[in-house]
This record gives structure tokens, C-alpha cells and sequence, in this order.
């Protein structure tokens, strides 16, 4: 990633005016971890723009302070479920007293009863047809919850394994070594990073166009001009970092050809992809 | 709250009464900013920025909510333009800015401060910016860099 080329396209300066997407933020808020001179910047950025909003400074009229802090103070002796309650509560209708009643004629005192019942039994029954769909409701949250959580963890995972390869990237026996097309006018193109005391080799095969089904790619080291095996790329890989099977101590150059699946002892030069010299 | 109030008050209360251009609206404005910043301030998060940032975003939108409820958002804005630097020029009794800063950004190439106000203070998008100024959405872009680019200048040279 070229950080001079992100520090320039703005983005740092939508996020600190509040102004990013969703989208931005998140992607920001990932790279400031991993790039300290993006956080350098962004944080340059924030205080700058805190800065120049100091230029609209105004003397806040001194009376406003008791009022606005006692209203604070007011919403906070609310408890929680009174604020979230309190927008839906239902209107409530008077409590019936002895005057509401029906005359007291036998015939309509049984209506009254009948119908009392039947709202009574309706009632009984909503009740508990709400109550299991409820119960139902809440196991499914709970599964969904305990899903969203097994991602959370995946992606916590995911996310520190990418920021281990990154800092792998940098320690000072790595070697990056940027494998071009071997076509003229091709635009494939990958890095390979070697640790030379190590000799693990890494790569994002990802960066390489799909393969029919019967195809695959398998990587080279070249000494001296003779190809030696570094193991084929695997086809369902998903990894930022794939790892060769083969270490590696010496070497002129990678390079990346097609073979059929499974690969090959030797290289097909004439399915060269892409290759770069060490 | 006391202190978020004492320490950010006269910095937010000048946001919002730039953008309301109105006293009392700004004092409701705040009031209500104030009360959310309470309800919400569990949600801050200091590894996703500068709290103030988070404090401007909140009084920000709270005051463009209250312009677009009585209608006069556009009428404001349109205006902006116009007074882009009379806040720098105004009474220096209502600045609580000290004038070394106020000078120093008083130095800021007037295109600059405009394109920083519109995008920083009153809330606007690139685009917005863009279709107001009728300047192609690139050149926003570009300016807004360069602006920033000055402002490190004034800020990196002393401040």
C-alpha cells in the first residue's frame, strides 16, 4: 500500500471533520492501527481542524450553563427503561367505577358479564399465543446473537493474523521481491516476501487471475538459471498470505507458472506468467 | 459534564450559532446537544478519534436538524459565503480565542477558509461543496488538501 498516495486522497480529512462514510471509518480506523504514520497524520489533521474551529469560538452566554447542566442533570435521574418506555406508553383508559356500569337490569348485567368473559378469554388466549411467539422470538435472537458473536471472534482472528503478517512484513531480513508479467504489456503482477534466514516464502496468490478447473499455478526459484519446485499455489486459498510448503535459502529469482492440476517437476516456460529477479 | 461543558462550550456554542446565525436557536441547540452528548456518552470511543471531533459531530447535527425543522437550512447556507470571515472580524469580546491563533488564521488564503468552513464547521459534503461553489468534485478535493496542507503550515510554525 502506498500510504503517501492514501495520506493524500482526502480521506484522512473527511474522518477527522466527521464527514467519512461508514465505510471510510472503518477502513481508516484499521489502517491507523497498523500504519503509525497514518495515525501520525490523522491525528495531525484532528487537531489542526480543533484548532481552526477554535477561531469560532464564542463567549457562551453565562447564564445558559446552570440551565443546560441542570437539564443533563434532569435526564440522568431518569432511569434507562423510563426513557426508553416513556416515548410508547400506551394511553390507558380510566379505570371503570360503580357509574360506568350498565343499568342494573338482570338481561344486561349478563351481557355484560358474557361479554367481559369473552374479552377475558380472548384476552387469556393473545396472551399466551404473544408469550410463545416471544419465547420463540427470543431463542431465535439468541442463536442469531451467538452467531454474530462466533463472526466477531473469526473476523478478532482474522484481523490479528493480518496485522502478525504485517508486522512480519517489515522485520529487516524480509525480502520483498515484485514478480512482473512476463507478457509485454501484461498487467499481472504479485510480491513475494522471502525471509532469507528463515527461507519462508510468502505471497497473495489471490493477485493472479482464475484458472479453469484443470489448471493451476505453481511457483519457481531460479539459482543459477536451474528452476527448482516451491510447490503449486493452492486453488481455494482466501488467505492475504499464502506460505510455500518449500523453504528457500538461495536464490536469483521467483517465478509463477500455469501447469496442469497438481503441477509439474519442471517448469512450462511457455505458460510463464510472472517473474521477478531477487 | 461540567468540565466537558467549561472546556468545549465557547468552541461548539460558535459552531452552532455560525451555522444558526441565531442566539437563541443556538442556546436551545445546545441545550439539546448537551443532553444527547450525556445520553450517548457511553459510545465514545477514544481510539476512533479526538473527542472533540466526536463533541462536533453531535452539536453539528443537532443544529442542522434544528434549521431543516423550521425550513431555514437552505436560506443559512446559502448565506455562508458571505460571512465566511466575519466571524475572524467580529466583536473581539465574543472571541475567547487567543489572538495569536485568531491572527495566525486570520492569514489563511480566503478560498481556504471558506472551502475548511463549509466542509469542517457547517457540515458540507464534497459534492455539496462542489455543486455549490461549481467547481468540478476533483478540484474540492484538491483544494480541501491544500488547505489542510496550509493550515499544518500555520500550525506547525509556532502553534
Amino acid at each position: 500500500m502506498d500510504i503517501k498516495v492514501y495520506k493524500a486522497s482526502g480521506i484522512l480529512q473527511d474522518y477527522a471533520a466527521g464527514l467519512a462514510s461508514d465505510q471510510e471509518q472503518r477502513e481508516v480506523q484499521c489502517l491507523r492501527k497498523i500504519y503509525p504514520e497514518i495515525a501520525t497524520a490523522l491525528a495531525q489533521a484532528e487537531a489542526d481542524l480543533e484548532a481552526f474551529a477554535g477561531s469560532y469560538a464564542k463567549r457562551i452566554p453565562p447564564d445558559l450553563r446552570s440551565k443546560v447542566l441542570a437539564e443533563v442533570q434532569k435526564h440522568s435521574q431518569e432511569s434507562p427503561l423510563k426513557l426508553a418506555t416513556e416515548s410508547v406508553k400506551p394511553t390507558v383508559a380510566p379505570a371503570p367505577t360503580i357509574s360506568n356500569y350498565p343499568p342494573a337490569s338482570s338481561q344486561s348485567l349478563i351481557w355484560f358479564l358474557a361479554a367481559a368473559s369473552i374479552v377475558g378469554i380472548a384476552f387469556g388466549v393473545w396472551q399466551y399465543t404473544e408469550n410463545t411467539e416471544n419465547k420463540t422470538q427470543i431463542a431465535e435472537l439468541n442463536e442469531s446473537n451467538s452467531g454474530a458473536a462466533d463472526r466477531l471472534i473469526a473476523l478478532e482472528n482474522e484481523n490479528s493474523a493480518l496485522e502478525a503478517e504485517v508486522n512480519d512484513s517489515f522485520k529487516p531480513d524480509i525480502r520483498k521481491v515484485v514478480l512482473q508479467s512476463a507478457k509485454e504489456g501484461g498487467t499481472e503482477q504479485l510480491a513475494v516476501l522471502w525471509n532469507t534466514t528463515t527461507g519462508e516464502v510468502k505471497y497473495n496468490p489471490s493477485a493472479l487471475p482464475a484458472l479453469p478447473s484443470d489448471k493451476q499455478y505453481q511457483l519457481w526459484v531460479l539459482k543459477d538459471g536451474v528452476p527448482a519446485d516451491m510447490g503449486v499455489v493452492p486453488k481455494d486459498s482466501n488467505a492475504a498470505a499464502f506460505s510455500s510448503p518449500v523453504r528457500v535459502m538461495a536464490g536469483d529469482a521467483f517465478a509463477i507458472t500455469v501447469e496442469p492440476l497438481g503441477g509439474n517437476p519442471s517448469p512450462s516456460l511457455d505458460q510463464l506468467v510472472v517473474i521477478g529477479n531477487v | 459534564m461540567d468540565l466537558l461543558y467549561d472546556h468545549y462550550g465557547d468552541n461548539l456554542y460558535g459552531i452552532v450559532n455560525r451555522i444558526t446565525k441565531d442566539d437563541a436557536l443556538a442556546q436551545d441547540v445546545i441545550q439539546d446537544a448537551f443532553i444527547k452528548i450525556w445520553k450517548q456518552s457511553a459510545l465514545y470511543d477514544s481510539s476512533k478519534g479526538r473527542l472533540f471531533t466526536w463533541l462536533l459531530t453531535i452539536v453539528r447535527n443537532q443544529a442542522l436538524d434544528a434549521l431543516r425543522k423550521i425550513k431555514r437550512k437552505n436560506e443559512i447556507r446559502g448565506t455562508a459565503a458571505d460571512v465566511s470571515l466575519s466571524v475572524i472580524s467580529a466583536g473581539n469580546e465574543n472571541l475567547s480565542i487567543d489572538h495569536d491563533v485568531k491572527t495566525v488564521l486570520g492569514s489563511l488564503d480566503s478560498h481556504h477558509r471558506e472551502l475548511l468552513e463549509h466542509s469542517y464547521i457547517l457540515g458540507f459534503s464534497h459534492p455539496e461543496i462542489a455543486e455549490k461553489f461549481d467547481i468540478p468534485l476533483g478540484t474540492v478535493k484538491t483544494r480541501i488538501r491544500s488547505a489542510m496542507q496550509e493550515l499544518r503550515a500555520v500550525f506547525g510554525n509556532g502553534h
